[in-house]
């Protein structure tokens, strides 16, 4: 297991040099850039100490080496939006709300989600299990900038309960959650239904109920427990949908987080932070798997990780 | 037909048995022996899937929308009609209102169809093209050219897809070509992977070890086996495809990165109409319900089509 570990971590280190020098060579293959005439009126002397700073001076191949060094130091160099700023400090700064909402988008999804997928398998076949199944079917669909709007419209300009926008109060949390968390709940609902339907009509389940367990005892030993494990394998693939959302989300409900930091990085061509965020999301996206990969052993001894003998 | 062959919960619920379903599957079993009968199988479990039938008949008003453009709507959705009435409500002469700028909404809407329809069915052919050769390829050649191939699908699958798109685009610039680019580099990489796992799984069964041994070549092989194998999950990925990549366009232009005004794209008009949401809501409520319609519109067919090919997935 654990030489297993080591050995993807150490592909994960190699998939995000692989990632983070594409992203570098696309930057500096387009034209344009961050010190233009048009974004900045400067004298070409001043330009040159400018690109001289950040070591834009230097071959390509010092530059990228540079951004693999500060990588390694965790400060991940300077950013050229916040001149003064190392971006590690912008990162403590924005991640705090992103967090906030992708953690709780998760909770609220496990949380919901199982309860909505449960209900659903018990009444199977009923009118109850139908609203929920075509409900998680439209909320996997919508894209999550629509329900944005939609929200806003619902909670903001008909019934003015919560603010449309901004990171100021408690409150700004709710709309952005939302928006968010939707497609997850779907995600998880329907997994649930499906795990529980496969368990309630396994043998072992027959077998208890001909012993004569039934109501709580029957629920949480025997189908619970089984159906519910395999949830441990659905939270890393919704990290990569969460992400994605995410920047979506924060931009529409001004939330300075690193979603709407991505999105102000590309449009400003702030090269340093563009390739620190893409190393982030990948290094969280790449974690995201191995967790999977390693919950799937926890949840099903079977599954040997590793063994690639064929 | 023998008790086994019967689904479980039959078995289950004895009280609630449905004679005519099971006459009606076991006749669809006895002409499950007649030639072509999977697809016209498939027909007619998707005929009975009131959901799909739905979804297909959104799509195909979405469809006649975009085709008849023109004949339907009252001007040309950059016209200015006017220049002193704007951001009017909906009124009889203008079923959607007034946009900021004097235009009739609902010609916008209209021809904003042509945009999401145009992307989304050619970003998943390109991603097609591309990724179908590439996966066809590195499945059978293995080896290096495999090897190769699937590190690139790994790199590119670490960042969301979305993610990519954003930088694609901010970098290229916007436009339809550059829209087409930025969802197809990222588009190709699903298809790619499903045809080579066809390959792979072709290559395993017993009749084409057989068909070697009888000293078949690897060519004649693949090409009688692959194709009637990947059909059904081929045309599942394309339909699913189509919706991803309208969702795409919808994103990007909603970020203001994506289609460039005035040519109308529901992204687009969603985001100009969300600082208007206080007094103008129509303006970014429309676009957000065509978005959502035409979503569920191509993944009610896509399930439909999933259901009907795939009898024994569910």
């Amino acid at each position: 297991m654990g030489r297993y570990i080591a050995g993807r971590l150490f592909s994960i280190v190699l998939v995000l040099l692989a990632v983070t020098a594409i992203t570098f060579l696309l930057m500096q293959a387009v034209p344009g850039g961050p010190f233009d005439e048009s974004k900045m009126a400067l004298s070409p002397e001043v330009k040159a100490n400018i690109r001289r700073m950040y070591g834009l001076d230097k071959p390509l191949y010092v530059q990228y080496w540079n951004f693999v060094k500060s990588v390694l130091q965790l400060n991940f160099g300077y950013s050229y939006q916040f001149p003064g700023d190392t971006i590690a400090s912008v990162f403590a700064r924005t991640s705090t709300p992103t967090l906030i909402i992708g953690g709780s988008t998760i909770v609220v999804a496990v949380v919901l989600g199982v309860i909505l997928g449960v209900v659903a398998a018990y009444r199977q076949n009923t009118w109850l299990d139908y609203v929920i199944t075509f409900g998680t079917t439209l909320g996997l669909v919508i894209p999550s900038f629509v329900l944005a709007v939609v929200l806003v419209l619902i909670f903001t300009r008909a019934l003015g309960w919560l603010p449309s926008g901004g990171w100021a109060k408690p409150q700004n949390v709710i709309l952005p959650l939302m928006a968010n968390s939707l497609g997850p709940i779907c995600f998880v609902a329907r997994y649930t239904r499906n795990s529980m339907l496969e368990v309630l009509h396994r043998e072992h389940v027959r077998a208890a109920r001909a012993k004569g367990v039934r109501g709580t005892r029957l629920a949480t030993r025997h189908v619970l427990r089984n159906a519910l494990t395999p949830l441990v394998t659905v939270i890393g693939p919704m990290v990569p949908g969460i992400v994605t959302s995410s920047v979506f989300v924060e931009s529409m409900f001004r939330v300075p987080g690193m979603g709407s930091l991505f999105v102000g990085a590309v449009g400003f061509r702030d090269y340093p932070m563009i390739m620190a965020t893409t190393t982030i999301i990948g290094f969280l996206i790449a974690f995201a798997n191995l967790f999977t990969d390693i919950a799937y052993t926890w949840v099903d001894p079977r599954v040997r990780l590793g063994s690639a003998r064929r | 037909m023998t008790v086994s062959d019967l689904p479980e919960t039959a078995i289950n619920q004895p009280a609630e048995r449905d004679y005519d379903a099971e006459l009606e599957r076991a006749s669809e079993l006895e002409f499950a022996t007649k030639p072509r009968s999977t697809l016209r199988y498939a027909i007619s479990r998707f005929k009975r899937n009131k959901i799909a039938m739905l979804g297909l008949v959104m799509v195909v008003a979405l469809v006649v929308m975009a085709v008849f453009a023109p004949l339907i709507t009252p001007s040309k959705p950059e016209e200015q009609l006017y220049f002193d009435r704007v951001s009017l409500p909906p009124n009889w002469e203008h079923p959607l209102g007034v946009d900021m700028l004097g235009r009739d909404y609902w010609s916008r809407i209209a021809y904003g169809s042509r945009i999401s329809l145009m992307v989304g069915v050619v970003a998943t052919l390109v991603s097609f093209l591309i990724g179908l050769p590439l996966g066809a390829l590195a499945g059978m050649l293995g080896g290096v050219v495999d090897w190769i191939v699937m590190r690139i699908t790994e790199v590119l699958g670490t960042i969301p897809s979305l993610l990519v798109a954003i930088l694609i685009l901010v970098l290229l610039g916007t436009g339809v070509q550059n829209m087409l680019i930025a969802i197809a580099i990222t588009g190709w990489i699903g298809p790619a992977r499903l045809i080579r796992g066809q390959v792979y799984s072709v290559r395993e069964e017993d009749y084409v070890w057989a068909a070697k041994a009888l000293g078949l070549r690897n060519w004649d092989i693949m090409w009688q086996n692959l194709i009637p194998n990947s059909f059904a999950p081929l045309l599942i990925s394309l339909a699913t495809g189509i919706p991803g990549a309208i969702m795409a366009e919808a994103g990007l232009s909603f970020l203001g990165i994506g289609i460039d005004p005035p040519t109308p794209s529901w992204g687009q008009m969603l985001s100009e109409g969300l600082p208007y949401l206080r007094s103008y809501w129509w303006l970014a409520l429309w676009p957000a319900v065509m978005v959502a319609l035409s979503m569920l519109g191509f993944n009610f067919v896509a399930d439909g089509l999933r259901d009907a090919l795939d009898p024994r997935a569910r």
